[in-house]
């Protein structure tokens, strides 16, 4: 107790550093609770783009521009739209980490790749 | 009879772009709904004859796509109230899509798969071709241009697997 009175200061130093990095803490966690948003356009018969990087609990939305049906199906089965009619969209939302290669099951020349960081 | 149905087509799809080297909107419009129709009646023709996973699937590809391409074409034409106006190309695709049913309807199995899948090889080609050469330079219309390059695309990745499925065949054959 007499050495919290002596060195009163640095405990109050001490406490503001604390706060500061609960602080710096929080904001980082605000940070990471609020995912983007990014969109990949299906059209003449492309991915655009064709190489996406997002972070997990990102949200990834494959629209439709062509005027016949195109999907976005994971090589290794992680996820699969199936038909996505001209004009719609689907929606995914990685929640791991790792390089996802994808295509449309209808065109074979169709590829894409996700990144999930 | 493969080389004698390829033939035709190479001979017609000439016609087509010695014939129409500058044909109008409307005309460019009737070629665009006749050439999608002649490959959607092949497509559904080997969807119903084919035994082959490969072929069925591609077949049912060419109805679904081109069947989009045809309505978003009709769609445009009917906006920009062209009348789509029949021509000697759009007929000459229409009598070389004829005569490709009337040889695939007398071929079966393996044969009806293999001439089937170079037809379309060919096909594709010479439509990829003809949109290249007249059809995207002739376009008056900003939108019907626009719509052409925009189905561009279609053709390539189309003529890219059926190079593969053909590839495929032959290696099994």
């Amino acid at each position: 107790m007499a050495a919290v009175c002596r060195y009163g200061l640095p405990s109050g130093v001490a406490l503001a550093l604390v706060l500061l990095c609960s602080s710096t803490d929080g904001s980082m966690a605000w940070a990471r609770s609020t995912p983007a948003k990014h969109t990949v356009i299906m059209e003449g018969v492309q991915f655009s783009p064709q190489d996406l990087i997002v972070k997990a609990g990102d949200t990834v939305t494959w629209v439709n521009r062509d005027p016949f049906p195109h999907t976005a199906t994971a090589d290794h089965g992680q996820f699969d739209s199936r038909a996505i009619e001209p004009g719609k969209s689907w929606t995914f939302i990685p929640k791991k980490a790792g390089s996802l290669s994808y295509g449309c099951t209808y065109h074979p020349t169709m590829k894409g790749t996700l990144r999930v960081e | 009879m493969k080389q004698i149905s390829l033939l035709v087509l190479a001979g017609l799809l000439a016609t087509m772009t010695v014939a129409a080297a500058e044909p109008n909107d409307a005309q460019i419009a009737a070629i665009v709904v006749t050439a999608n129709q002649v490959d959607i009646d092949a497509g559904k023709l080997a969807m119903s004859k084919s035994h082959n996973a490969e072929i069925k699937s591609f077949g049912k590809r060419m109805v679904t796509d081109h069947t989009g391409v045809n309505k978003s074409a009709v769609d445009l034409v009917t906006k920009l109230k062209v009348t789509p106006e029949d021509n000697e190309t759009a007929q000459s695709l229409k009598a070389g899509g004829e005569e490709n049913l009337k040889n695939l309807r007398s071929l079966s199995g393996a044969a009806f798969d293999n001439a089937y899948i170079t037809h379309e090889v060919a096909y594709h080609q010479q439509v990829l071709d003809a949109l290249d050469q007249v059809l995207i330079p002739s376009a008056q219309n900003p939108e019907l241009k626009g719509l052409l390059v925009k189905v561009r695309p279609a053709f390539v990745a189309h003529l890219e697997h059926a190079k593969k499925i053909e590839a495929s065949l032959a290696a099994k054959s």
